[in-house]
């Protein structure tokens, strides 16, 4: 989409772009933060063990401009990277000690993605989890192999406001989960959280604008804010490791923790720890006996970020969003100048309140809006103007100075350099389970470079055995597997169902209504099934493809009909460059059946 | 010859004045019963049929409680009435001197008995009134039922409820003209009432009004 | 405005109205006087091409209202529940239909309940004074102290709408939000609904919004396009942007050229009323006149001797 995007000329435009169009309200936060596992706040790297020093680390991290001029904007890196180690360390990081690089994890593997984790707890490598949000028993792929890796684990911390399936992975509901309770060993620790509508915070969305929003709700119960339940277990593993001493401790003893009550971070607190602050005076540069900014006040911008130590900031990309002028996320400001759907005054968007990234590619080499209906930055012979804030140096000239600032070369690709594992151009493969070879190759099955787990190739189930594409989606009426829980939502789609077009329900005899059993190799459900005009059979290759549609937001826990999801049956795969499991093409079996028993 | 119109428990006494057993106790309690409930029914239903009677709902303590005993009414009428039904079709059965009876209509109303043909035990007109009775009770526990939603609203679709209203309201209407009948008669021709009260008429009132019944009673037959 | 095609959202804020007794025109099993003041009438628009049957209208009819509706089972059909309920005042209901001139498939879904006819046939079948009122704006509501649950407004409606309640034994149906209208605000469906499928505002102004509507869904390509305003009851205080507005049937059984049932009109019919209490007044009437002129019909004396001969005297 991105490569099209840019050939049609539609990046930093109005009414373009290539926003990544998200799952959650927040997720766009999370990557932002760094919660993946090879991440580091602001799409900064954690470092692989052969990084062995900051200066090992920094030199493949230059990013000098590979063309005269060009902005290259990730050569301000180590700045970045130096206040994001003085955020977390303070001052236990210095340039004695390369600002505790030392304290930071490397990674062995390429990423602790949930399919590594969850086949490190099978074979017994991993013996603790702490799930935070997530339900895997529902949300990850090939669920026979996840409640058997459950079942090993000695213990499970679950923080979530609502009883998940994982949090009950143990008990046994029938053919809903049919384990055998006193075989399993694991110790199930619930913390309740609190839900997002009783939480003080920021979510940002895909056009990554971090919307400050209140609670609405106290919680219920004994459910605590997550901050707190993180920042009780940081005090006492702290406290213990004091008493007790342990193997390399440093990096969570020595963590700055400035809140006002330790257990207790307040979210306003550590959104300042994010924007940034100064560690020292900032003199005025030009008469250096004044100050401009005092030690201890939040940086304007990441622009302010230093890699000598006298800067922190948790994200760099989300500096700017509670500096000196307040909490700029919280603005409702919703003025719209020449309708351009910014809304420069209403919240705050990364990076510093730009809302269309690369908008400096709106005008042409002479810098003149391509399009004068759609005016978005022009260049006023001195500097670039207009209706959002220009994602380039404002003085940067129109025909020197490329739009794409974080490329060293300041130009859009059409390729990688080296990040995708299948690259440099995407290319097309059949999922592991497919209806067909691979028209284009044959002899191929799935992507060459994905990983596959020993013992899961082998759970692959081929066209002749499984003859129906599946595939998984998600309805209006529910999100994910929290809604069930909502009576209401529980009443709008009460029962786990199966969509297939009238062609299959035709050859296999089945009734609109009625009960169907679908299977893959790896599991068995029992579904309602839908009859729909909607779906068709699809021509691949010359065959006849039929597709059986899998909603999946229902479980053994909450308001609705118990019910089954697709993981039941999906593979134990993922993508080759980001590790999404195949949740989305798979392959199974369906026959009609007379239901279970009320 | 069978006596057809004679039910069991008839009998003929001689005396000053002969008296005659028209209705057991039981066929008594069964008509009174019955009786009460066609009033209620009448009253229940009346509230429901005109705004100008809904204060007849105060009566059953309001307008929810009216309407929710209604059919539970309707239901023992229906189970009473069957009892009544078993008791007296047979004697109810068209005859011959019925054709008669009606022709000779004006005289009826006119009370010249003489000009009548001898009737047994139910001349033409309380025939009327029995099978009428029957259709009519029959018509409004059906569409009673397809009415009565809070047990059967399922059954039926939405065009066939509307119909239902419109039968149930006018057999309503119909049924209420026909007890008006009934009830008139009963007043009209002295000593009937006492027939279902006492049980008993005197031997005139065969005379005057059932004769062929009496004959029958007084000859031995029996049903 | 950022795309010539995209009309502005309809007007949000409301005049307060205060409803009160003093605004009904009319009221079930009784007469009102003329309201003291004629309020602007009003309309919900759906405009069921804008409509994803995303259920937030239902979600948003059950909160505003405090109600749930049961959970109950996956039946063949995105409808849920599968009928209205007296819990549930608006139900989306799904139809999967092939045009028969362009061979596509589309999927209408379409927002029922209450289309608060300007004629309501559930408040001429009402036999309980008060139950049902409607008000000058066009609103039809509920008076659930006054209902005496008989359902007959249910039969009386053209579009099968009102639900009684098994736990309270009173009839339930969409109230337009008339409280939230009495304070100025909109109903809580259009408020909740995400693609303003669903507007609200005075009655001319849902018909120039809707006359916009058609005139889009022509342009492309849509020449049944229409408004549902039935004039059988009158017109109605919701309306219905249809795409085929010629065959409103094929929108899950919404009737075309509705009106009261004439079975019902008959049934509530003053004719049949009159002549129902007439007939039976006639009776009575005809009794007291037949016992004044005739005299009772007493047993005679001959009568008396005329048994004993037949029957004996008792006497030897």
């Amino acid at each position: 989409m991105a490569m099209l995007q840019l050939i049609l000329g539609n990046i930093g435009v109005r009414g373009g772009g290539m926003n990544a169009l998200r799952g959650h309200s927040n997720i766009q936060g999370l990557t932002d933060l760094g919660l993946m596992s090879n991440l580091i706040p602001g799409y900064l790297t954690i470092p692989t063990e052969k990084e062995t020093t900051l200066d090992a680390y920094m030199s493949t991290r230059g990013f000098k401009p590979l063309r005269p001029n060009q902005m290259s904007y990730w050569q301000n890196y180590k700045k970045f990277m130096v206040s994001f180690l003085k955020s977390m360390w303070g001052d236990n990081a210095t340039a004695d000690n390369s600002f505790a690089y030392d304290y930071l994890p490397k990674l062995d593997v390429p990423g602790y993605d949930v399919l590594r984790a969850f086949e490190l707890m099978f074979q017994g490598k991993m013996n603790g989890y702490v799930c935070q949000g997530f339900n895997p028993l529902l949300s990850f792929p090939n669920r026979k192999k996840l409640t058997t890796a459950l079942s090993k684990l000695k213990f499970l911390v679950v923080m979530d406001p609502l009883q998940t399936e994982t949090a009950r992975f143990w008990q046994n509901h029938g053919e809903y989960n049919n384990v055998d309770t006193a075989s399993i060993q694991t110790e199930v620790i619930e913390l309740p959280t609190t839900c997002f509508a009783e939480d003080e915070g920021s979510l940002t969305n895909s056009g990554r604008w971090l919307q400050w929003h209140w609670a609405g709700a106290t919680p219920p119960g004994e459910a605590q804010h997550d901050t707190w339940i993180m920042a009780q277990l940081f005090l006492r593993l702290k406290a213990l490791y004091q008493k007790e001493g342990g193997a390399y401790s440093d990096p969570l003893t020595q963590l700055v923790w400035p809140y006002k009550d330790p257990g207790a971070p307040k979210p306003d607190e550590i959104a300042k720890e994010i924007n940034g602050y100064v560690l020292a005076d900032v003199p005025d540069p030009n008469d250096t006996t004044k100050t401009i900014l005092q030690k201890g006040k939040q940086v304007v911008s990441f622009a302010a970020l230093r890699d000598d130590g006298t800067t922190a900031c948790g994200c760099w990309i989300y500096s700017g969003c509670f500096n000196e002028a307040g909490n700029n996320m919280a603005r409702r400001d919703n003025k719209d100048p020449d309708d351009t759907g910014a809304f420069p005054t209403w919240s705050w968007s990364w990076p510093v309140n730009r809302r269309i990234l690369y908008n400096r590619a709106s005008a042409d080499m002479t810098g003149q809006p391509w399009d004068p209906t759609r005016k978005l930055l022009w260049w006023d012979g001195a500097k670039w103007t207009g209706y959002d804030v220009p994602d380039i140096a404002p003085t940067a000239k129109p025909d020197v100075v490329g739009p794409f600032i974080m490329n060293p070369e300041g130009t859009g690709r059409l390729f990688t350099r080296a990040l995708m594992r299948d690259g440099p151009f995407p290319a097309h493969y059949e999922p592991f389970e497919s209806p067909i070879a691979n028209p284009l190759a044959p002899k191929v099955r799935g992507n060459p470079v994905a990983r596959v787990f020993k013992g899961d190739m082998e759970q692959f189930g081929d066209a002749k055995e499984f003859p129906y594409a599946a595939t998984s989606y998600r309805l209006t009426e529910h999100f994910h597997f929290w809604t069930k829980h909502a009576q209401i939502n529980a009443s709008l789609q009460p029962e786990f169902f199966v969509e297939i077009s009238e062609q299959l329900a035709a050859e296999k005899s089945i009734k609109n209504g009625g009960w169907v059993r679908v299977w893959s190799k790896r599991g068995s459900v029992k579904a309602k099934v839908y009859v729909t005009k909607r779906i068709l059979p699809l021509t691949c290759d010359g065959k006849t493809v039929h597709i059986v549609g899998i909603p999946l937001h229902w479980g053994f826990m909450g308001a609705t009909k118990k019910g089954f999801g697709p993981n039941s049956l999906t593979p134990y795969v993922g993508d080759a460059n980001i590790e999404t499991p195949e949740y989305k093409a798979f392959l199974v079996d369906i026959e009609p059946i007379t239901g279970p028993v009320a | 010859m069978t006596a057809y119109d004679v039910e069991p428990g008839d009998s003929v006494h001689p005396g000053d004045p002969v008296t005659v057993d028209r209705y057991t106790t039981g066929a008594r309690a069964n008509h009174w019963i019955t009786a009460t409930c066609l009033v209620l029914l009448a009253l229940t239903g009346l509230a429901l049929f005109s705004p100008w009677l809904y204060f007849i709902t105060a009566m059953f303590g309001g307008g929810q409680t009216t309407r929710a005993i209604h059919p539970w009414i309707g239901v023992v009428l229906f189970f009473s009435f069957a009892g009544l039904f078993i008791r007296f079709w047979r004697a109810n059965l068209w005859k011959a001197e019925d054709g008669t009876w009606l022709a000779r209509l004006r005289d009826v109303i006119g009370g010249h008995e003489e000009r009548l043909p001898e009737v047994g035990k139910y001349n033409a007109g309380q025939k009327a009134v029995f099978w009428l009775m029957s259709i009519l009770i029959i018509v409004l526990i059906s569409s009673g039922l397809v009415m009565w939603d809070q047990y059967f609203y399922g059954y039926t679709n939405i065009e066939q409820k509307r119909i239902a209203v419109l039968v149930h309201s006018a057999a309503a209407v119909i049924i209420i003209c026909v007890w008006i009948v009934h009830v008139y008669a009963a007043i009209w021709v002295r000593g009937t009432i006492g027939a279902m009260t006492r049980g008993q008429v005197t031997g005139g009132w065969a005379w005057r009004h059932h004769r062929k019944w009496l004959r029958e009673l007084v000859g031995g037959k029996t049903s | 405005m950022a795309f010539e095609f995209e009309l502005p959202n309809p007007n949000t804020q409301n005049p307060k109205v205060d409803l009160s007794e003093a605004d009904l025109v009319r009221r079930s099993a009784s007469s009102v006087p003329a309201p003291t003041r004629q309020l602007t009438p009003v309309a919900k628009l759906i405009d069921v091409s804008k409509c994803i049957g995303c259920k937030a209208c239902q979600s948003a009819c059950l909160e505003w209202n405090d109600k749930r509706a049961d959970v109950g089972v996956f039946a063949g059909s995105y409808d849920n529940p599968a009928d209205l309920t007296p819990n549930m005042f608006t139900l989306m209901r799904f139809t999967e239909w092939v045009n028969p001139e362009t061979k596509n498939l589309e999927w209408l879904i379409r927002k029922d309940g209450c289309m608060h006819c300007e004629d309501p046939g559930c408040l001429k079948a009402c036999p309980a004074p008060g139950a049902i009122v409607q008000y000058s704006n066009g609103i039809v509501d509920f008076v659930h102290e006054n209902c005496i649950g008989c359902g007959y407004c249910v039969r009386g409606c053209p579009f099968n709408i009102p639900r009684i309640s098994q736990v309270d034994n009173k009839a339930y149906k969409c109230t337009l939000c008339s409280d939230r209208i009495a304070v100025g605000q909109g109903p809580a469906c259009a408020k909740a609904c995400p693609t303003h499928a669903i507007t609200f505002g005075t009655k001319e102004e849902m018909n120039k919004h809707a006359a916009e509507r058609i005139k889009d869904l022509k342009s492309r390509g849509y020449q049944n396009a229409g408004l549902y305003d039935p004039p059988g009851v009158s017109g109605t205080h919701v309306m219905y942007v249809l795409h085929h507005a010629d065959k409103p049937e094929i929108y899950a059984n919404l009737p075309n050229n509705p009106r009261i049932s004439p079975i019902v009109e008959l049934w509530k019919g003053t004719a049949t009323k009159y002549l129902g209490l007439a007939a039976m007044g006639l009776m009575v009437a005809i009794g007291f006149v037949h016992h004044l002129v005739e005299g009772p019909n007493t047993v005679k004396r001959e009568d008396e001797e005329a048994a004993k001969r037949l029957a004996g005297s008792g006497r030897p």
